[in-house]
């Protein structure tokens, strides 16, 4: 058994390894509500057990330690996962504070009461948390006791069973697949195992980084993060074979050499990990103190970049059918964006001038992989096309016949994920009709319209497939055109073209809103082509 | 007759004096702008609240109550004499309150009723209020537990958001998290839902449209039963009384139980200007 005091450092270094990587711990979390606090409240709760544990006289005993653990961590326990962590703490006691020996039967012992406790703490236990964690490093405990471990390997046993677990959490817990990442309460208790074990062990805490790959994670002794400062571009890893090996002149070397370094084992035997940018002098140095043997070189960023890559093509081709997606056509990244934001999947460039095919319209909706997909066709000549792709394509493409690009937006909002498609339809068809659209755009040639002779040239403002105006100023056509569409509506959406600068459209926006003061004037970049202003009316 | 104490937290937003009046054992929820933390409507008012948000360098956090402070508050009751608790909770899916008070429980001196009203601030309220009623006209604890219980089922919180950011940002946002993508300014109606998260229920432009939508769907729900409701707001008494016009002139048809402030802990994920209808079909 470790002295009372030691066994106080030891919870200490559990608790600074801990808030060392609170942040990333914060980072994972997704569940159960992602406020990304996970590491921050595991750590408050660890420093409240360190606070009481402030307080016992140096010569306390081993159950009034335990004793101050579980106050503690209960009296300051943060959010969800550090009400739980107080409840394993409590299990831990439990058993540690009865026993004076400490060997493989107390480990075992003290995490088989800890799960029960902390299981009985939790409601509706959920797989892939820190409940699993704990119940595989419990079970790990106990199969090292079955198997006669000594108690060092046992604890390294439980703590890489601890990691192990965390690995495995996205397979066990969907929302953390969905989100890439492992359960953060878990990787916290596994730090916590693992800040210990390196206390009692008296070597480095291993830093294992699961932030961005849980599928990648590797168990070593050798750091996985240290790729961040991308500051070295090989990791260079060997056996040093000689006589009488001076580790020191060794590490002095390699530490010059670049990062990461680590220089282990003794004798005749050293084993080398470093990241250096010059592989090959550090190995004709090494060649000076003895032979060298069994090297590894990687390019780290090579494998950084492979790495990503077999995860991005791993996700494309497991992601399944979605229920809904969304085809709809504009020209301007602006309105795109706006298109995307609202839900749109794919937007096929086009638009007055320029028709998408149905052939580019199957494309963009075969590219979507989704059960049923909604045509938006932004366009009156558009919706012909739209109409022959869903033809083609069965029942499972449908479309909303929009003629405006601002119909689609009014469409989209009305979806409701979980009405059936026909009444989708319906419901986006009407929303795009409770819409109101002009548009201000440059006469092309001389011609004659409702409100009289038009000259190439001049601004016109239409409305309803009708020029309503004709003017000589951007801005005077549309808030004529504003004046008009506006009659019963309560909102009016601006769409600023490619051809209409910021400072205009701020200045257009100022007159339209004292134009109507009763109107909610929201304004946007559509960035399109041809159209200074698209104006739509709600 | 058995004495039956109520216990409730803060979200129910019912106010400290109304605590009181009523003999209800409130615990606290926190607040946290950065380093400083604040009980929940006892150390910061709505007003406090929202003034400090307008110039918090970051956002608040929150936390819920520690086992210990539920464990502390049914004792008091059990040592003043009380033979059994009633305790009345926002939606357990949100928050840890639900977690901390149901491990107090397993501890408590007498015997602890939870109830996950599944919903939050006024919506909660008048299931601690209708717990309250029932008490005073002499129900046991399994009486008023169910009254909470069916209150509390009976009860719909709907809700609209000057902007979304700080229910995403707090990652309360549920299905409602999508819409904060969204480049156009969305007004969206909001609710509670059954499993107590909440999700988009009408997406519309601008907040005129919005109000309507939620006056509308309100008519539509009296229409058929008798509600009790309140109109809940973020320090915006003129959205509110924008809204309770709304609803008059789309004709719903409720027993108005006053205006409710939304507090410190609600208003950290509502955010400032938030309005909405708490309500409850009244059998």
């Amino acid at each position: 058994m470790p002295s009372e005091p030691a066994f106080v450092s030891l919870v200490s270094a559990a608790a600074s390894a801990l808030k060392e990587r609170a942040d990333e711990v914060n980072r994972l979390n997704v569940f159960p509500v992602p406020d990304g606090d996970t590491g921050t409240n595991m750590s408050l709760t660890m420093d409240a057990v360190l606070a009481e544990l402030s307080e016992l006289p140096a010569d306390a005993d081993i159950s009034s330690v335990c004793h101050a653990v579980t106050q503690g961590s209960l009296m300051g326990a943060r959010g969800n996962s550090g009400v739980i962590l107080s409840q394993i703490l409590r299990g831990l006691c439990d058993v540690i504070a009865t026993q004076s020996t400490f060997d493989s039967a107390l480990v075992a012992e003290a995490l088989e009461r800890s799960a029960t406790v902390a299981f009985q703490a939790v409601r509706k236990p959920v797989d892939g948390t820190m409940l699993t964690v704990l119940r595989d490093a419990s079970e790990s405990a106990r199969a090292g006791v079955d198997a006669q471990l000594d108690l060092d390997t046992l604890l390294r046993q439980v703590v890489d069973a601890a990691f192990e677990s965390v690995r495995r959490t996205p397979e066990l817990l969907p929302v953390l697949k969905e989100n890439g990442v492992v359960d953060a309460g878990g990787f916290g208790l596994a730090i916590l195992a693992e800040g210990l074990l390196a206390a009692y062990d008296g070597h480095e805490v291993r830093d294992m980084d699961f932030a961005s790959a849980p599928a990648d994670l590797v168990l070593s002794v050798a750091p996985e993060n240290d790729w961040d400062d991308q500051e070295y571009l090989y990791c260079t890893e060997f056996l040093l074979l000689g006589t009488d090996l001076d580790v020191d002149v060794v590490q002095e070397y390699i530490s010059s050499a670049g990062g990461s370094e680590l220089v282990v084992g003794g004798g005749d035997t050293l084993k080398i990990h470093v990241h250096t940018n010059e592989p090959g002098s550090v190995l004709t140095k090494m060649t000076e103190f003895g032979e060298v043997s069994d090297v590894h070189i990687n390019n780290m960023r090579r494998q950084t970049h492979d790495r990503m890559v077999a995860l991005q093509a791993e996700a494309a081709s497991a992601r399944p059918a979605k229920s809904y997606g969304f085809v709809t056509v504009a020209a301007g990244p602006g309105l795109k964006a706006i298109l995307e934001s609202l839900g749109a999947d794919a937007v096929v460039n086009g638009g007055q001038t320029m028709n998408p095919s149905t052939a580019e319209l199957l494309e963009a909706v075969q590219s979507v992989n989704a059960e049923t997909t909604i045509i938006l066709p932004n366009n009156k000549n558009i919706v012909m096309a739209a109409q022959q792709a869903a033809d083609h394509a069965g029942e499972s493409v449908l479309v909303v016949p929009t003629s405006t690009v601002p119909e689609a937006f009014s469409a989209l909002l009305a979806f409701d994920p979980d009405a059936t498609a026909s009444d989708n339809v319906r419901a986006m068809t009407e929303a795009a009709e409770a819409v109101t659209t002009g548009e201000v755009t440059v006469a092309i040639k001389d011609s004659k319209g409702k409100v009289g002779d038009i000259k190439k040239g001049q601004v016109i403002g239409i409305t309803g497939h009708e020029i309503e105006v004709v003017g000589e100023d951007v801005s005077d056509v549309s808030r004529k055109l504003a004046d008009i569409i506006t009659a019963h509506a309560d909102t009016l959406t601006v769409l600023a073209g490619e051809d209409l600068d910021d400072t205009a459209l701020e200045s257009l926006v100022e007159e339209l809103r004292a134009d109507h003061s009763d109107i909610e004037v929201d304004a946007h970049r559509g960035d399109q082509p041809l159209y200074p202003v698209i104006i739509a009316a709600e | 007759m058995a004495k039956i104490g109520i216990v409730c937290d803060s979200t129910c937003d019912l106010g400290l004096e109304w605590f009181d009046a009523n003999n209800v054992r409130m615990v606290p929820l926190k607040v946290l702008f950065g380093e400083e933390s604040y009980l929940d409507w006892v150390e910061l008012d709505p007003t406090e609240f929202y003034e400090r948000l307008k110039v918090a360098p970051a956002l608040p956090k929150t936390s819920q109550p520690s086992p210990a402070d539920f464990a502390a508050a049914y004792a008091e009751l059990a040592d003043a004499g009380y033979d059994e608790i009633v305790s009345v909770h926002l939606t357990a899916p949100l928050s840890g309150t639900f977690e901390s008070a149901t491990l107090a429980a397993a501890d408590s001196p007498i015997p602890v009723r939870i109830v996950d009203t599944k919903l939050v601030t006024h919506a909660t309220g008048l299931a601690v209020k209708a717990a309250v009623e029932a008490r005073d006209a002499g129900a046991d604890a399994a009486e008023i537990e169910a009254v909470a219980t069916r209150v509390s089922r009976n009860g719909r919180l709907y809700f609209i958001l000057d902007t979304l950011e700080y229910l995403v940002k707090g990652g309360r946002a549920g299905k409602a998290a999508g819409l904060a993508a969204a480049v156009l300014s969305i007004k969206p109606v909001l609710r509670f839902n059954e499993e107590g998260t909440i999700e988009p229920f009408k997406k519309v432009k601008g907040l005129k449209k919005a109000l309507a939508e939620l006056a509308a769907h309100v008519a539509e729900d009296s229409s058929a039963r008798k509600v009790r409701l309140v109109v809940i707001h973020g320090c915006a008494p003129e959205l509110a009384e924008e809204l309770r016009a709304a609803l008059v002139e789309a004709g719903a048809d409720f027993e108005f139980e006053g205006f409710g402030e939304i507090g410190a802990v609600i208003g950290t994920y509502a955010g400032p200007n938030a309005v909405g209808c708490a309500y409850h079909f009244v059998e």
